[in-house]
């Protein structure tokens, strides 16, 4: 019923912004159970059980009222109504996670602590307060933990590992305390913060309304109002970010649509699914193959005009089952040659830059954003 | 005495030159790397241009706790802690390959990398700051700065200098705060900041700059678009008004409805002198002007 009051557009967007939609972060493909070929990766049961750090966060903020962020910040996700998703924090790490156990070795070894490492099962979501940057340092190189970086650095990490059967088994987090030394950082911590969980939680990067970017056309309350928080860039004078985006942090519609297709709730019917295709077409029109990486961009028809608030966006054949490859399992094929995209492509010279860093699915589980 | 006042003259032009050449370098280091260039050029441990060899992951147990990305460069121009022509295995963690481009093999990036860490560890930084996209040629032709989308710090400077009663146009969003593009309602330029050079030559494109923005809001520094026309549109009218005023008017005409009509009627009407005009569009900057900018920048830093 609701599709009757949406219009989809497949837009070209010949910008510099990267072709990426609202969706899932990774999709099952090669190497994965066959019956789970094409699913979207997210979490076992829509359960997700976090494990916080021991020490404190910053000189603001100590260990307990970190967690209370933390489960603050997640509820933005799991009060989505509509999808079935809770997380619990089920306990703490087995340390207070900082410089002095996430260590190299002459030799070129390095240790960190058992259970925030990928094959931590029993501690699947491990988050860490980095009190004075030292984790982050180690982790993203010398001197990224410092105030200097925050805009990029303040909260960072993802899942790190999958299973067979098309789940999200690990996650690590990492958020620098260095980035939380006075109350006036915190609304710029908790909006990186809450976007770094969506991707734990097997959120993709998504593209709408992208003018709130580029200015063009000129964005309209609305607009940002349908600016998903996990679009992938943010303007580098956007500190603090309240100053590019209102509600920063706030999931909007296209994020509430990528989270309930990860966590559909099955006893939620206030939901319409869209599909269909996109294709190349040969010289008369007609339809050849079948094309991916296109942001499909769907806008909820008010007044006889598409709203800039109501939208959700999504790139065509992101559910691929081709090997693309990504971060956990790798790059290249069994012939140790670059997973290529095998399937059909948008030639660039006939629809401009879409293709650009399209995240088409490639190996095991692909990523999408 | 003579002699002595012409030396100095002479002395005063040569440094005044020097200064100018370094300004226009820092400008064209700010223009591609974005307004926070000193800091990610400070911060940087390891600078240059380079080509990806490849991209493979080093899986968590294997060699350590961490799943890696080994990113694989041949250094084609080294600018702080590399040689060129070395090949060098960028070593990074997996959980940090989100926050910035993912790199692909063949590609061509100059790259801005933190000091290894105590694990061996790097990644660009900044994200996506420390990576500018280069050409098969290894010219500039994507900047850091466009991956941003704006630079708002530009904007929100501005906008600090507005009396609070003159700020209008996008700027300000009803109960929405105020937008750091926004713009004092006195001015009356609704000029990109990237064309506001090349508009002396030619008042026509001023014109269409209005027509393209007739709400008065600021443009995008650096988005792709404006880049693309401040690198072919101001010098390809310069030419085309220069050689040939028919077309010249023709062409104009055809820039107020964007880059892409303008170039496809030019080149149905004069291919070879659109190519020329092309030909004419030069880089907004070269890589030596930025190592130039770079190394200024850290020496002042030492």
């Amino acid at each position: 019923m609701l599709c009757r009051f949406l219009v989809i557009s497949a837009l070209v967007l010949c910008n510099a912004l990267p072709a990426s939609a609202g969706g899932p972060a990774y999709v099952a493909g090669a190497g994965f159970d066959p019956a789970v070929k094409g699913q979207s990766l997210a979490s076992a049961g829509g359960d997700v059980e976090y494990f916080t750090d021991q020490g404190g966060l910053s000189p603001i903020l100590s260990g307990g009222q970190a967690d209370v962020l933390v489960a603050d910040l997640l509820t933005h996700w799991t009060g989505v109504p509509g999808v079935a998703l809770t997380a619990t924090l089920a306990g703490h790490l087995a340390e207070d996670v900082s410089g002095a156990n996430v260590v190299g070795f002459p030799d070129g070894t390095y240790s960190i602590p058992d259970d925030i490492q990928p094959g931590a099962l029993t501690t699947p979501v491990g988050i860490v307060y980095d009190f004075d940057g030292q984790v982050t340092d180690a982790l993203l190189g010398a001197g990224a933990g410092g105030l200097d970086f925050c805009f990029t650095n303040a909260a960072y990490g993802g899942a790190d590992n999958f299973s067979s059967d098309a789940h999200l088994t690990h996650a690590l987090v990492v958020i620098n305390g260095v980035c939380v030394a006075d109350t006036s950082k915190l609304p710029d911590v908790r909006y990186r913060l809450t976007r770094t969980l969506g991707r734990v939680l097997g959120l993709g990067w998504s593209q709408a309304n992208p003018n709130v970017i580029t200015r063009k056309p000129p964005p309209v309350p609305d607009d940002f109002e349908g600016f998903p928080v996990m679009h992938f860039l943010d303007p580098v004078g956007c500190v603090p970010i309240s100053i590019c985006y209102p509600d920063a942090e706030v999931p909007k519609m296209d994020d509430r649509a990528s989270l309930g297709r990860l966590y559909p709730d099955p006893g939620n019917a206030a939901t319409a699914r869209i599909h269909g295709s996109v294709f190349f077409t040969d010289s008369g029109g007609n339809a050849l193959q079948a094309m991916q990486g296109v942001n499909v961009v769907a806008r909820r028809m008010e007044s006889g005009q598409p709203s800039r608030q109501s939208v959700v966006a999504s790139v065509s054949g992101f559910a691929f089952r081709g090997n693309a490859g990504n971060p956990v399992n790798g790059f290249v094929d069994t012939k140790a040659s670059p997973s290529t995209i095998s399937g059909p492509m948008i030639r660039r010279s006939k629809v401009c830059s879409i293709l650009r860093d399209s995240k088409f699915p490639m190996a095991a589980a692909r990523s999408t954003g | 005495m003579a002699v002595f006042r012409r030396l100095l003259a002479l002395a005063f032009v040569c440094l005044a030159s020097l200064g100018a050449a370094q300004l226009s370098d820092q400008t064209a280091a700010a223009r591609v790397l974005g307004p926070r260039w000193k800091q990610v050029s400070r911060s940087a441990g390891m600078i240059f241009s380079g080509t990806v060899l490849g991209v493979e992951t080093q899986p968590a147990g294997k060699d350590g706790p961490l799943p890696l990305i080994l990113t694989k460069f041949r250094v084609d121009r080294a600018i702080v802690g590399v040689q060129a022509g070395q090949v060098l295995t960028v070593r990074e963690w997996a959980g940090a390959w989100s926050s910035h481009r993912a790199m692909r093999v063949g590609q061509r990036l100059l790259i801005f990398l933190y000091p290894p860490s105590r694990l061996g560890l790097t990644s660009p930084v900044g994200g996506t700051l420390g990576q500018v996209v280069l050409g098969s040629r290894g010219e500039i032709v994507r900047t850091a700065a466009a991956e941003g989308g704006i630079d708002s710090a530009a904007f929100a400077v501005r906008l600090k200098s507005c009396p609070p009663e003159n700020l209008i146009g996008v700027g300000v969003l009803p109960g929405f705060g105020v937008f750091p593009q926004g713009q004092c309602g006195s001015e009356n330029s609704v000029v990109p900041p990237g064309l506001e050079s090349s508009l002396r030559l030619s008042p026509a494109l001023k014109r269409w700059a209005k027509l393209e923005r007739p709400s008065g809001a600021g443009f995008s520094e650096s988005s792709f678009p404006s880049l693309a026309r401040e690198r072919v549109l101001a010098p390809a009218l310069k030419r085309c008004s220069t050689q040939n005023l028919a077309l010249s008017a023709n062409c104009k005409a055809q820039f107020q409805n964007g880059l892409n009509a303008a170039l496809k009627r030019c080149s149905t009407q004069g291919p070879t002198l659109l190519a020329e005009c092309i030909k004419a569009a030069q880089p907004i900057a070269t890589l030596r002007q930025l190592e130039r900018a770079i190394r200024g920048v850290r020496k002042n830093k030492e």
